[in-house]
């Protein structure tokens, strides 16, 4: 598929959700001035908006703080994932002893363990990169497990009979049978990063959108929270872009887990 | 004959897939004297592989399921063998064990008069379904086999794309593989398979999953490809007429256990064409084939209703 046929299907797709949000911030707009609701229990859009404007300084401060931090944690959390997956699904034993203690640890809400992070580790960076962390790993490490467990069966077949060593049959097979998988985690994690990252700077930090936010409600700023949120979701949404994009250049053959099997026979 | 026997020591020595440009003229010769001769008992060439007495049962110690009773067989040097046997008569398995991946519970496997048994990385295969690698393009895929055994990707591109070429695969090459109809997926594994530097392939029911116009148009592009190379071959098939047209000898497997029921020498002259296919002898073997076959199957088929 082109990139050119790929924007005219994104855009034919695209429009009509947007004007459905075009719609809903209309009615929000009217709705605030008909009833003559109060700005800070509700803000209309062009109060958000004009707000956004006037604190930009301020809020590209904020947001790339947060940008980095999200980012550093994404990419170690993804990485540390990867890493466990491979070596798990490389050493059985390792695999049968841990892999039901890893499920069994994602009833612990990591979130939760930010306070107790904090008293350990300060107020710095560190605990909050920590939290990141291990909100991106499980999404990442269990969804490259799944994808290694899903090797197909007449391709490794085939491998072991014209005689391929383990590692070959992992280099060659196994690791780019299960990338699309990978990719998929990453998505998952992506969004899970921004969302660790704001909550870890609720809980301490000296800037960040996080922090921000917990500055304005104590101020009772509706309009800036408002405009903290839009943010927020925009960060979430250009990671899990990113995340789509570098799948788009690594993962080749018309396999890619947004459009699964069969999407693309010509 | 001496000749003959000659050319194929050599052909079994940069034989197609050694990486020696020599290796195609070789095979040209090849297929001019084969022309000639009518290969009827061959017993003068070297045996490649042998399996005697091979035993295999699945199953618990005390409650074993014999898949595997007792096969003994051979593919002499530049021989096409077909096995055929009823569903369920232990081909696949038998093929696990010739590649290693199984170990036989007797009997002995040789290939070149050594033993192989439970050794893998000594045949070149090709599998029911192409099992080509989505993310791969064709010609990487292609490739492939090689590449396991040791040469890098691109020392093999140039021959790959030539044998793609008689493949019908110009212009597929940076294809990948879904782009690909069912018969030339076949056709890609299948060179993956002939690029092999190990001389013997088995080739394990490869047009089953094709549909019957395919398959026959397949069945004369083998034939074609293999008389110009005069690879060492074992092919699995449940199709009578497949093994007719294409073998020097067939095996007739009997249902689980399997043992060989009947070795059969095919004694068309070669080159063949599809033609002899409504020739009376060749008639007369399919009746006889088509017979045991049916028997086979009656039986294992009671078989199955006893235990």
């Amino acid at each position: 598929m082109s990139l050119r046929s790929t924007l005219a299907q994104w855009f034919r797709s695209a429009w009509p959700p947007f004007v459905a949000v075009l719609l809903f911030l209309a009615l929000w707009e009217s709705a605030v001035r008909f009833f003559a609701i109060e700005a800070w229990i509700l803000p209309s859009p062009s109060i958000i908006a004009g707000e956004a404007a006037r604190s930009a300084d301020s809020l590209r401060m904020h947001t790339l703080s947060t940008l980095k931090l999200t980012l550093i944690g994404f990419a170690i959390g993804s990485a540390f994932g990867l890493l466990v997956a491979c070596l798990l699904h490389l050493v059985p034993l390792l695999r049968s002893a841990l892999y039901p203690l890893l499920i069994l640890s994602q009833n612990v809400p990591t979130i939760a363990l930010a306070p107790l992070l904090m008293i350990w580790f300060g107020f710095g960076l560190l605990p909050k990169i920590i939290v990141i962390t291990l909100v991106c790993f499980f999404p990442v490490a269990v969804s490259t497990m799944d994808g290694f467990a899903q090797t197909d069966r007449t391709m490794l077949n085939y491998m072991r009979m014209i005689g391929a060593k383990r590692g070959q049959i992992f280099r060659k097979l196994e690791f780019p049978h299960a990338l699309p998988s990978l990719f998929s985690g990453l998505r998952i994690a992506a969004t899970y990063s921004v969302m660790g990252a704001v909550i870890a700077e609720w809980i301490g930090a000296q800037k960040g959108i996080g922090y921000y936010m917990i500055l304005q409600k104590s101020a009772f700023r509706t309009d800036r929270i408002f405009a903290a949120i839009v943010i927020i979701v925009a960060l979430s949404l250009l990671l899990f872009l990113l995340v789509t994009l570098i799948e788009r250049l690594v993962v080749r053959g018309g396999r890619r887990s947004g459009n699964a099997e069969g999407g693309e026979t010509k | 004959m001496s000749e003959r026997e000659k050319e194929s020591g050599r052909a079994a020595e940069d034989r197609l897939g050694g990486g020696s440009p020599v290796s195609a003229a070789s095979g040209g010769t090849a297929a001019g004297l084969a022309a000639d001769s009518a290969r009827t008992g061959a017993a003068d060439t070297p045996v490649k592989l042998a399996l005697s007495g091979v035993h295999k049962s699945f199953g618990s110690k005390r409650r074993p399921l014999p898949v595997i009773g007792g096969v003994s067989l051979e593919v002499r040097e530049g021989e096409f063998v077909s096995l055929i046997g009823p569903s369920g008569s232990g081909k696949s398995t038998l093929f696990h064990l010739i590649g290693g991946l199984l170990q036989p519970d007797a009997g002995e496997i040789a290939l070149d008069g050594r033993s192989i048994a439970g050794e893998r990385g000594h045949i070149a295969y090709m599998p029911q379904q192409p099992a080509l690698f989505p993310w791969r393009t064709i010609e990487d895929n292609v490739a492939l086999d090689r590449e396991v055994n040791g040469t890098p990707r691109r020392e093999t591109l140039e021959e790959a794309r030539r044998w793609m070429a008689r493949a019908g695969l110009s212009g597929f090459e940076q294809a990948y593989p879904h782009t690909l109809s069912g018969g030339m997926q076949q056709r890609a594994a299948f060179v993956r398979a002939l690029l092999s530097p190990h001389e013997l392939m088995c080739l394990d029911e490869p047009f089953s999953a094709l549909d019957a116009f395919t398959r026959s148009e397949m069945q004369a592009w083998l034939l074609d490809i293999w008389e110009e190379t005069r690879r060492s071959v074992l092919f699995v098939t449940h199709h009578i007429e497949e093994a007719l047209l294409l073998s020097d000898t067939i095996y007739v497997l009997s249902g689980r256990p399997s043992a060989v029921l009947r070795r059969i020498e095919v004694p068309f002259p070669r080159p063949r064409r599809e033609e002899i296919a409504e020739s009376p002898e060749f008639l007369a073997l399919r009746r006889e084939l088509t017979g045991l076959m049916k028997e086979e199957q009656r039986k294992s088929r009671s078989g199955t209703f006893e235990s």
